[in-house]
């Protein structure tokens, strides 16, 4: 069946060449329309490969809005087909910053920084201190990754 | 697009820009979260300017912003980038651990595995193994 596809496939490109006299919209032609065709979901990407299918991964709400995207790529000029790629959108992961394992997590974010605290209140992470702009922002890079929910940032930036 | 959609617009299309690998855009509790994967320190960094543009101060509490650099083949050259200190280098993942090495700024060291988010174990160029603060190297 592949076989048969991929002969398909071939003939139809061979033809394809010979009969065309119109010109055919470029590779990255047809990827900068592609691109701006799903852009409303930050969540998505396409990628058209060389014989004009375009590969749609990412995530999306509903399957209806999967479909949408697909029905939206196929009206690209140059689109043959849509691979679907995508997978089912993965829910936000909170981690407890009261557990021992993510206390020693902040701990180590902060090592560099003596002037900074953090403290754990109700269940929400409050950093405290007097920083830079770069150190803020590291200090930001590193907590934010452990993905302790929503966290009291009072740093104070000199 | 939501309201925080809209706010840190321009995080998200820098994302998108810099190639950011599965890139998601939730918004949880008031807070969204953009997360993905980059190929370099580049990418990452691209994305983190695009936020200094609208939170200067990075204090933000309302976005949450967690690109990690993934997919590093062993034996990849990492660059100590800290602030002027020299890199410690531990026995275990974990600031409480021992110190086994020390690397300078600027120093080039080997990446022997990308152990969590976190830390990675390294191989220094005097040829101590160890794990690194995964902050202060540049790939």
């Amino acid at each position: 069946m592949k076989k048969i596809l991929m002969s398909a496939a071939l003939a139809l490109m061979v033809s394809a060449t010979v009969i065309s006299c119109k010109k055919k919209p470029d590779t990255a032609t047809i990827q900068a329309q592609a691109t701006e065709v799903i852009a409303s979901n930050p969540n998505a990407s396409v990628e058209i490969d060389e014989q004009g299918v375009a590969h749609l991964s990412g995530t999306y709400d509903s399957p209806e809005a999967v479909n949408a995207a697909i029905d939206a790529l196929k009206a690209v000029p140059g689109v043959k087909d849509v691979m679907d790629m995508t997978t089912p959108p993965a829910p936000v992961v909170v981690n407890n910053p009261e557990s021992a394992e993510n206390l020693q997590k902040v701990k180590d974010a902060l090592k560099d920084f003596p002037s900074v605290s953090a403290d754990v209140v109700e269940g929400t992470l409050t950093i405290t201190g007097d920083v830079t702009r770069d150190e803020a922002m590291k200090i930001k890079q590193s907590i934010d990754a452990l993905q302790l929910g929503k966290y009291e940032n009072k740093l104070n930036v000199k | 697009m939501s309201e925080l959609q809209n706010k840190y617009s321009g995080v998200i299309s820098a994302a998108q820009q810099a190639g950011i690998g599965n890139l998601q855009v939730q918004e949880r509790d008031g807070v969204l979260y953009v997360s993905g994967n980059a190929t370099n320190s580049a990418a990452k960094d691209a994305v983190w300017n695009a936020l200094g543009n609208i939170d200067p101060n990075f204090t933000a509490s309302d976005i949450n912003v967690n690109v990690q650099i993934t997919g590093l083949a062993a034996g990849t050259n990492l660059t100590v980038n800290t602030e002027s200190t020299n890199l410690n280098i531990r026995q275990e993942p974990s600031t409480e651990a021992g110190i086994v090495g020390k690397a300078a700024k600027g120093e080039v060291v080997a990446l022997v595995e990308q152990s969590n988010d976190e830390w990675w174990k390294v191989k220094t160029q005097s040829g101590v193994e160890g794990y690194a603060y995964a902050r202060y190297l540049k790939a």
